[in-house]
């Protein structure tokens, strides 16, 4: 009996939906009724390099008849499509376009298969034309023709890669009625005026993703809506956004040596907030200050930032620092965070101390910082005094370290308080680098309750064992200080290859003479 | 219990093909969207006739629509996963049509998605076997066939 071949023809569209393009191709060999069902199936993707491969181009022959093959495919469904005025709900063409013979010879070809999609209604287009040149502002570039325009039923449209949207943009009236959804990738304004009437076309749209274009430098979005989302990357210098309906903001800067300046102060309702390599200015709080009150998502990467910051942040839920530079204390307040990240690429006098006021015992911190040495010595005075501010029991740490002076002094005294993390991975990039001194003072700033390293950190591993064996100089005896290597409770080992993923408790001693080398997996020491 | 009563009294009774009566809130039958916009047509005191609907099938989408109201998204996956499971290839094509009857939403892209994924990556022996689909082509058809989405068929597993 068949289970699945007389469904409705909907529904078989709609599973066909959620295949990726071979799997759904590949059912019309099942039966004649799938083939049936496959040739009225309406969302059409054509990626050239399903056809022609990366080794075809060197021979040229078989390059050119895969090449004609595909075009011929593409021709043939599409016109199946129209003859039996079938409706298309999607087409996505992913093209490659490498040399000038190509370009010229599949430019027309797309004229042709955009106009049938128009024709049959197309709610989803989606362009892409790779070219290994384009990123640059002057390489070939398929221009969109003004039909498009007309194309009522659009939902969504996407365009990523060589093309360019001329002038004939601004005399042609844009009926994106239906738009809700805009991707721009790569795509050249010849005028920036056109970027302004095509939004200004998209009444109710909802997304708009604009990366890295050439030919506009400001964007200015006013009157629409229902404008949800907007994210902008790339050489775009000034940004103002007036829409009450506005949830998420994302903003890249694409070049270091531009300013820019985003007001968004109108945005009220904003709930995702997310600036990469932004200058972030007092001035720039100020006029937003009010918006922290209703966002619940912070992501800051390598942005420039006051010295000091001060926030009240009721509704934040997450928080993301990333490499920002500058920011020397900041106190978040902010009652419902439950997540918080931390990343840090530094030299120690980077790292920002951030306290939190009122935060809630859900509060988990991760830390990953990759210390690199360079010039500076590393200031583990600064990493416990970040730790210590943070002032959380949740927090895991990822450090890593690299290239860091050999210092024979480091050594501190651990003082007897409880852990400041739950817990810690180590890891030192350079074997050589490991010495009693180093780790000392990192677990003295840090003082987790877990240690975990990698198994082929040995000599990590053997200094750990070897201390947590003999102990050494001992500060304790006399004050009101312990050492770290009193407190050990078990040391495990997990590690797939070898035992299954099943942890085994080892004592330091078995642990330094049966370990193999080259081994994949984690040491764990737990400390009490 | 004033509440419960009230809504005891609000359930909308639904009769299915094979004779049997259910008896449902509306936040329930409202999740139906074919039932949804009868109640609107019809008073609510009216028994609601489905017949295109057996009761195998009205339970299990009322069960569906019972169990997924857990607390964390981690106990709807399961509970979602469990009762995917549960259902025979049979049950799942009468209960696909059932649910594309009365437009219940999340089953529409649950199901589907199931589906979906017994297909993805599955040679075309296989699925006719899995799914006792009969190949009516000739050899020489579906060679050509074969022929014209040559690329569909690259990396595919054999079993």
């Amino acid at each position: 009996m068949d289970f699945i071949s007389n469904l409705p023809e909907p529904i078989l569209h709609h599973i066909m939906s959620m295949l990726p393009d071979k799997d759904a191709a590949g059912t019309c060999v099942l039966s004649k009724s799938w083939y049936l069902t496959h040739s009225t199936f309406p969302i059409l993707v054509f990626n050239e390099s399903r056809f022609v491969k990366f080794n075809d181009k060197y021979n040229k022959n078989n390059f050119t008849t895969k090449r004609k093959q595909f075009y011929h495919y593409v021709d043939n469904t599409l016109l199946q499509f129209h003859i039996e005025d079938l409706s298309i709900q999607q087409l996505k063409l992913w093209l490659n376009l490498n040399d000038w013979i190509i370009k010229s010879r599949i430019l027309p070809h797309i004229d042709f298969w955009i106009e049938l999609a128009r024709q049959g209604n197309v709610q989803v287009l989606d362009l892409t034309l790779h070219g290994i040149d384009n990123l640059q502002l002057n390489c070939i570039r398929y221009c969109i023709p003004s039909i498009v325009a007309q194309a009522k039923f659009l939902v969504k449209l996407s365009l990523d890669g060589c093309i360019s949207l001329g002038e004939k943009f601004l005399s042609h009236p844009i009926e994106f009625s239906s738009l809700k959804v805009l991707n721009l990738a790569h795509v050249y304004f010849e005028d920036k005026r056109v970027f302004h009437n095509l939004l200004t076309s998209c009444r109710c749209i909802e997304n708009i993703n604009l990366s890295s274009c050439f030919g506009i430098d400001s964007v200015y979005i006013q009157g629409l809506s229902k404008l949800k989302e907007v994210k902008i990357s790339g050489v775009i210098t000034e940004i103002e956004i007036d829409a009450l309906s506005l949830q998420s903001f994302q903003f890249s800067r694409g070049r270091a040596d531009i300013s820019n300046t985003i007001k968004i102060d109108k945005c009220t309702n904003l709930k995702e907030l997310s600036l990469i390599c932004f200058n972030i200015t007092h001035q720039w709080v100020l006029q937003h200050y009010h918006l922290f009150t209703s966002i619940q998502t912070l992501e800051l990467q390598y942005c420039c930032m006051p010295q000091r910051m001060n926030f009240y942040f009721p509704k934040l839920k997450v928080i993301k620092l990333q490499n920002c530079v500058r920011l020397g204390n900041a106190y978040i307040d902010a009652a419902r965070l439950y997540q918080c990240s931390f990343i840090y690429c530094i030299v120690s006098n980077m790292l920002p101390i951030v306290s939190f006021v009122n935060c809630s015992t859900q509060l988990e911190i991760s830390v990953k910082l990759s210390i690199q040495g360079d010039h500076f010595t590393f200031d583990y005075c600064k990493l416990k005094k970040f730790f210590l501010a943070l002032q959380c029991r949740n927090i895991s740490a990822n450090i890593s370290l690299w290239n860091i002076q050999k210092d024979e002094n480091l050594l501190h005294n651990s003082s007897n308080h409880p852990p400041l993390l739950k817990h810690l991975h180590l890891d030192f990039l350079l074997e050589n680098e490991v010495s009693f001194s180093h780790v000392t003072s990192l677990l003295w700033s840090c003082h987790p309750s877990i240690i975990t390293c990698r198994l082929s950190n040995r000599k990590l591993i053997k200094v750990l064992c070897e201390t947590l064996m003999n102990g050494k100089e001992c500060f304790c005896s006399s004050r009101d200080i312990k050492c770290w290597w009193h407190d050990l409770k078990d040391v495990k080992i997990t590690c797939p290859s070898l035992f299954d993923g099943n942890e085994i408790c080892f004592d330091c001693k078995t642990l330094l003479e049966a370990l193999p080398p080259f081994i994949r997996g984690d040491a764990t020491f737990t400390f009490e | 219990m004033a509440e419960k009563a009230s809504e005891s009294s609000n359930s909308i009774s639904l009769n299915t093909v094979d004779g049997k009566i259910f008896k449902v809130s509306p936040t329930i039958a409202n999740q139906m969207q074919t039932i949804q916009s009868l109640i609107k047509a019809y008073d609510s005191s009216r028994v609601i006739s489905l017949p295109h609907v057996n009761a195998f099938h009205l339970s299990k989408i009322i069960e569906y629509l019972e169990g997924k109201s857990a607390t964390t998204v981690s106990a709807v996956k399961e509970f979602e996963a469990q009762f995917m499971k549960d259902l025979s290839l049979k049950q799942l094509k009468g209960l696909l049509i059932a649910v594309g009857y009365l437009k219940v939403n999340e089953l529409l892209e649950l199901m589907p998605k199931t589906v979906a994924k017994l297909i993805e990556n599955k040679s075309v022996e296989f699925l006719r076997k899995f799914f006792g689909i009969v190949n009516d082509f000739t050899p020489s058809e579906e060679a050509k066939i074969r022929e014209e989405i040559a690329w569909a068929f690259d990396g595919v597993d054999e079993d």
